[in-house]
């Protein structure tokens, strides 16, 4: 597909010419094709949906640190006739919708759904994405998800409750957790309409990132942004079948009692269960199958854009661009080959213990190299303090302690200790919030400009920094130290315990910072909200960056860019010797008489 | 400026979120139920049913709800609230009181110990002494309710249900069928929990907690019951509102305090079994308890099945199905009234060796001995000064033998034919 | 700013460093390890703790010092065009690559020790049958014939009692979902899967009471499943065994003689 031709809409989708100005207000900002508006709307729905789990994570807190007092808010209005106080389940069912919510509702959409759809066709120069009508079905096959998740609080039982990770069989019978009634049923089909939306957001943007570059980009010239992008999209599409497969076993085992992972002989509350002839083993393997590469989904974007704030704000080119190419590809090749180190205890043949303990210690060093390059990037650079630098820096700060304990789990005979312990848990959020959530804020501050046209306010947001990062460190590092004792995971009440019992002052000191925490993404959701309507109008490049989506207005109208982009450099090219100004786009021709570096005719 | 405002009016709305409707502590649930079940007349008052009243049916209404405020009032003045439990002195007194040290060891027996109760009592966490509280809501209240009807919000997702002590009746114990548990009982129950049941061991608490919850179980049941006596007294059998104190507590409260006392008195003590040391008598008595178990006599087939798994009443007609008698009114028309479905009881499969009562000789002698109460488990032996009953003390002892030895004897090569062959061999 | 901001970031690795510090003085730390597996893996979780505690406090520390080096308001020196170095790419590439293979390596002992190394003959003589359900642990020790399975197996719950300094093995079941057979003090974990039976074999050193946890998500009560391990020597373990049986086949019972209070 030619995109040499100035101007037009060339790749001949299925979407009409030159008539933005008729389209219904529902075709153009409720079911748009455009992919800039799916991806403001995946933002807006996952911002959404973080507050939703951010409050759930904030009920387990407070029942950790004053087990069996009145809950506020939720106490008083359900638990009236027990005095405010939560029942065991329902703390099973806060944890378990915490965790669903953010990993397939807030993170794995914000990466690929948000920016991937925005960033995607911007950053290679496309006008759109491949295959336009599949993107607006990737974003409107959540919706149907949202209702299950939503739908799944209010029918008996309530909403899932056997863990994000559900296993059977505990998930598949009915009567083994309340919650296992319709709730977990609905749970499972809303998760395998994310998983429609997520594969065909992959393929859309492995056709896009492969088809459809500017010409003079070549793969090597592409942002890490798009690398990771690209990357993660091979990630969903080999992984992402294994899970919906799954989930499917699970729901028929559920409804029609069939035996895919129910043993025979079970004897649940009071019942001779199911058909039997199953193996509750077999959904720890297929879930992690795609589980673990998912986690692998759930940083490589945000590594990707890291790369690019770190290196606009440091002015200075990424350091090691190629080795940081194969680091992210070799995090996401190993990643399919370590599955096995989240069941080390689950039974499985031990003999695999060791296989997976070799795998998983080698995957440790793709993302060194990262780190180390990162670093290297900063090294000499005249490091600008902007808001999205702070966050991008401390994704760097935070990820070295996530990927650093990542080790002690590694470590199989260390495991069979920490294992489904809060050391698990800090090494969670220090990937996932430190590292993820903060790449993610970052990526906020950077591209609301191109998003919107407005620019946040910085003072407020280095505001929201300083408080999340101060309130994120509370909440998590001492979770380490809770690990370390032995502190378990998922327990409503773990102070009658007398191994834990001293331990409930510790978990009240994080429960304080995790409150500090959230109120702080008030001034987020303030500062976000406000700069929409009232935030200073920018150009086209308040950040000074090199890569092609500058290039575009801001906000960029239908078909991005007023002229053909033609790329001559790689996006990193700050402090380059051959301009006077610090930054040198990657669209900007050569100064007349300079040798080589011609734009090629085609992608490759 | 506006970001700052913003922010500090989220902040608040969040933090005034939290302030609830309704503070403080729980409150007894009203048992409306029975009452309802038994008078219809009072059933009417609370349905809206169109016809014209009355003066006369206004008037007797109007007594009714009169009724019904006083139960409200006299069960607070006699037990208390949840956070806050009062006893009559004639039914407890906490036991650093003087008045209890008076009392004779008789009258002490009688007596719940107030002590325990409040420990038990009220919201979890520690006292002004540091003392643990509230161990009933933080152990027991999500599935027996704060109440103790059984039906907290756990209960609804369990089978069988959690019991409801409103009834009055326990299963599991060493005392005659109509007789109450003993104090040793209800802690047997805590201590062991119930196998195949979702009652666990609490084996694990300190032992003045288990007592303090056992206290708190006979407190809640002696309230339950009398709730429903005083409620169906007034309002089915038309009687009056007592006038007095002393009144109330005669004509309601102390016949089920009595019947709590008395059942030390009513423990099944079952004689020595017949002897089985030697291997050759020990299948001997198994295989007379076999004959007995098919026998008419004992009648167990009926609902065990000849399999002894339990199954013989599956399928049955909705009449012939198994309650609890409690539940044995529920149906379509009045389920609204009540706060779970009922479930279907299914008899013991013998074969798994699972007992819900325990699994020593003399806890299956005293199930068969005296049945199961509240259900359809009939009662075998011969109560004390009671009914004869169709088994002997021996013949219960054969039985206990055969019961203890099926999940041993294999289901397709049943125990005589290795009877005899053991037998011959020795032989 | 810069410096403010760098500051902020050199307080990870010394509030890091000093937590980690301080814990264990205060009594947050690995609880006490009664066992001889313990020790392997205390010593293999400290050889990690120190190799990643080096490898963090250097990186951040690095992360600082670029970061108020290099601060755009101080720094007048023109930015270092360079677009990385091969040399240092391979470096830091081949020493991780071998200290994680390395680190991996020396853990297999211990690993194969604790999970598949089972003593001889203790395969086919359980000490204990342990079933985990909703929510409880329900035991089940051989009688005095030895063998688990016949009419004298002595039954009981959440109790469990083990001989002191000798290899017991436990035969862990699920009756209906998956459960974690977890001893802190003894570092053993293992899940409980339903339709598997699963050897968990451990020695214990000293005697006293510690907690058995559940630590696999089971239902509602997951965290109720509390069990208790005692370990004593084996006469006093025989007793209590020999006491439990009687107890168990018990056709009278006598009228408890309540103590007045």
């Amino acid at each position: 597909m030619s995109t040499t031709t100035v101007g037009s809409h060339a790749h001949g989708d299925a979407h009409e010419h030159g008539h933005e100005h008729s389209l219904s207000f529902l075709r153009k900002y409720v079911f748009s094709l455009d992919h800039k508006v799916i991806g403001i709307q995946f933002l807006f729905s996952t911002l959404l949906w973080f507050m939703v789990g951010g409050l759930l994570a904030l009920a387990v807190r407070w029942q950790l640190a004053w087990p069996w007092t009145e809950m506020p808010i939720v106490g008083p209005r359900l638990f009236a006739g027990e005095g405010g106080q939560i029942s065991p389940e329902f703390y099973t069912m806060l944890f378990t919708m915490h965790a669903s919510i953010m990993i397939f509702f807030v993170i794995i959409p914000i990466l690929a759904g948000a920016f991937g759809n925005f960033l995607i066709p911007l950053m290679i120069g496309a006008d759109d994405m491949a295959f336009p009508t599949l993107n607006m079905l990737s974003y409107w096959f959540m919706w149907p998800a949202f209702i299950c998740m939503i739908t799944s609080f209010f029918v008996p039982g309530g909403a899932a409750a056997a863990g994000w990770t559900g296993y059977p069989p505990l998930a598949a019978v009915d009567s083994a957790a309340p919650g296992s009634l319709n709730g977990q049923s609905y749970w499972l089909i809303g998760l395998i309409f994310v998983g429609i939306s997520s594969m065909m957001g992959s393929v859309n943007y492995m056709t896009t990132i492969i088809q459809m570059r500017a010409p003079g980009m070549t793969m090597f010239r592409l942002p890490m942004t798009i690398w990771a992008m690209f990357i993660t999209a091979v990630l969903q599409a080999f992984a992402l079948p294994v899970l919906t497969a799954a989930l499917f076993m699970q729901l028929l085992d559920r409804v029609l009692r069939t035996g895919f992972f129910i043993p025979e002989g079970l004897i649940v509350n009071n019942e001779s269960i199911g058909a039997g002839g199953g193996q509750p083993l077999l959904w720890q393997h297929l879930f992690w199958f795609y589980s673990h590469p998912a986690v692998y989904i759930m940083i490589l974007p945000a590594m990707g854009m890291v790369s690019d704030m770190i290196s606009c704000f440091a002015r200075k080119p990424l350091f090691g661009y190629k080795p940081m190419v194969f680091s992210i590809a070799g995090i996401a090749g190993l990643g399919f080959i370590v599955w096995g180190h989240h069941m080390f205890m689950s039974g499985m043949n031990p003999a695999l213990g060791m296989t997976f303990m070799v795998s998983t210690m080698m995957i440790a060093l793709p993302s060194a190299v990262k780190v180390f390059n990162w670093l290297g990037t900063i090294w000499g650079g005249k490091i600008q303090f902007t808001t999205p630098m702070l966050f991008a820096l401390s994704f760097v700060s935070m990820f070295i302690i996530g990927g650093l304990s990542g080790i002690f789990m590694a470590a199989t005979p260390v495991d069979i200790f920490i294992h489904d312990t809060y050391f698990i848990v800090a090494h969670i959020h220090y990937v996932l919030f430190g590292g993820t959530a903060f790449g993610v804020f970052g990526g906020i501050y950077f591209w609301f400009p191109k998003m919107f046209g407005r620019m946040m306010n910085e003072f407020w947001g280095k505001v929201h920094f300083f408080l999340s990062f101060i309130f994120f460190n509370g909440t998590f590092y001492t979770m380490h130290i809770l690990g370390a004792g032995g502190f378990p995971r998922r327990l409503a009440d773990p102070y009658h315990y007398d191994t834990f019992a001293h331990m409930q002052g510790m978990n009240q000191f994080i429960s304080i910072c995790a409150f500090g925490m959230g109120a702080a993404q008030i001034i987020f959701a303030a500062n976000f909200i406000g700069s929409l309507f009232l935030g200073p109008k920018c150009g086209r490049n308040p950040w000074h960056s090199n890569s092609l989506e500058w290039f575009a207005p801001s906000p960029p109208g239908h078909g991005n860019f007023d002229i053909q982009p033609v790329v001559y450099r790689g996006p990193y090219e700050y402090g380059s010797p051959e301009v006077d100004s610090d930054y040198y786009p990657q669209t900007q021709p050569p100064p007349e008489g300079a040798a080589g570096k011609e734009p090629h005719g085609g992608h490759h | 400026m506006a970001i700052a405002l913003a922010s500090a009016w989220g902040a608040l709305l969040l933090v005034t979120s939290g302030c609830s409707p309704q503070h403080g502590s729980p409150e007894f649930r009203v048992n409306l139920q029975d009452i309802l079940q038994e008078s219809q007349k009072a059933t009417d008052d609370f349905r809206v049913t169109g016809r014209e009243e009355d003066d006369d049916a206004k008037a007797e209404k109007k007594a009714n709800r009169e009724k019904l405020d006083f139960v409200a009032t006299a069960l607070v003045a006699a037990f208390g609230t949840p956070d806050d439990p009062y006893l009559f002195a004639e039914v407890g007194l906490p036991s650093d009181d003087p008045k209890w040290r008076s009392l004779e060891p008789e009258d002490r027996k009688k007596r719940l110990d107030l002590k325990k109760i409040e420990l038990a009592a009220g919201s979890p966490g520690g006292d002004r002494e540091g003392k643990q509280r509230g161990l009933f809501r933080q152990h027991c209240a999500h599935c027996h309710g704060v109440t103790g009807d059984g039906a907290g919000p756990t209960a609804a997702f369990l089978n069988p249900y959690p019991r409801d002590y409103r009834q009055g009746v326990f299963k599991f114990k060493s005392t005659e069928r109509n007789a109450k548990p003993t104090t040793a009982d209800l802690k047997r129950t805590l201590v062991e929990g119930i196998p195949g049941t979702a009652m666990p061991s609490f084996m694990l608490l300190p032992n003045d907690e288990i007592e303090a919850l056992v206290e708190y179980v006979k407190y809640l049941s002696i309230r339950g019951q009398f709730e429903r006596d005083l409620a169906i007294g007034l309002l089915a059998q038309d009687e009056d509102i007592p006038k007095t104190g002393a009144e109330l507590l005669e004509t309601y409260l102390t016949p089920i305090v009595e019947r709590w006392a008395e059942s030390e008195a009513k423990v099944v003590r079952p004689p020595e079994p017949p002897p089985s040391d030697t291997p050759e008598d020990h299948l001997a008595s198994v295989q007379k308890g076999r004959e007995l178990f098919f026998g008419k006599q004992a009648g167990c087939l009926k609902c065990h099945g000849p399999m002894a798994l339990g199954d013989a009443n599956d399928g049955a007609a909705e009449k012939d199905r198994l309650f609890d008698d409690w539940n044995k009114n529920k149906n379509a028309e009045n389920i609204s009234l009540w706060l779970l479905p009922k479930l279907e009881l299914k008899p013991r499969n013998l074969r798994l060796g699972i007992y819900r009562g325990g699994r020593r000789p003399i806890d299956i002698y005293r199930r068969i001995h005296a049945g199961i109460p509240g259900g359809p488990m009939p009662a075998g032996g011969t109560e004390q000064g009671g009914q004869k009953g169709p088994l002997e003390p021996d013949q219960i002892w054969h039985i206990v033998n055969y019961v203890r030895s099926l999940p041993y004897e294999p289901i397709s090569r049943p125990h005589a034919e290795r009877a005899t062959a053991l037998l011959k061999e020795r032989n | 700013m810069g410096k403010f901001w760098s500051i902020l970031f050199l307080l990870v690795p010394i509030l890091g460093v000093g937590l980690f510090v301080w814990a264990p003085g205060a009594g947050f730390w690995l609880p006490r390890d009664i066992s001889t597996h313990g020790h392997q893996i205390d010593h293999l979780f400290y050889f990690v703790l120190w190799l990643t505690g080096v490898v963090f406090a250097a990186t951040e520390v690095i992360l600082f010092w670029f970061l108020w080096k290099y601060d755009a308001n101080s720094n007048r020196e023109p930015v270092k065009y360079t677009h990385g170095s091969h040399n240092l790419e391979v470096i830091w590439t081949i020493l991780p690559a071998a200290t994680l293979l390395f680190i991996a390596i020396y853990q297999m002992n211990a690993w194969a020790d604790v999970k598949m190394r089972i003593p001889k003959g203790l395969e086919k003589k359980p000490t204990v049958e342990v079933t985990a359900r909703q929510f409880e642990w329900r035991l089940r020790y051989p009688g005095p014939d030895g063998v688990l399975g016949t009419p004298d197996d002595i039954h009981h719950v959440n109790d469990l009692h083990v001989p002191l300094d000798e290899e017991v093995m436990v035969q862990l079941k699920s009756m209906d979902v998956l459960h974690d057979f977890f001893l802190p003090h003894l570092r053993i974990k293992q899940d409980a899967v339903p339709g598997m039976q699963i050897p968990v074999w451990f020695r214990a050193t000293e005697p006293g009471t510690y907690d058995l946890v559940c630590a696999e998500l089971c239902g509602w009560g997951h965290y109720k499943m509390k069990g208790r391990l005692t370990v004593e020597p084996r006469a006093k373990f025989d007793q209590w065994l020999r006491e439990l049986a009687s107890a168990q086949e018990a056709t009278q019972e006598a009228a408890p003689d309540e103590p007045e209070e």
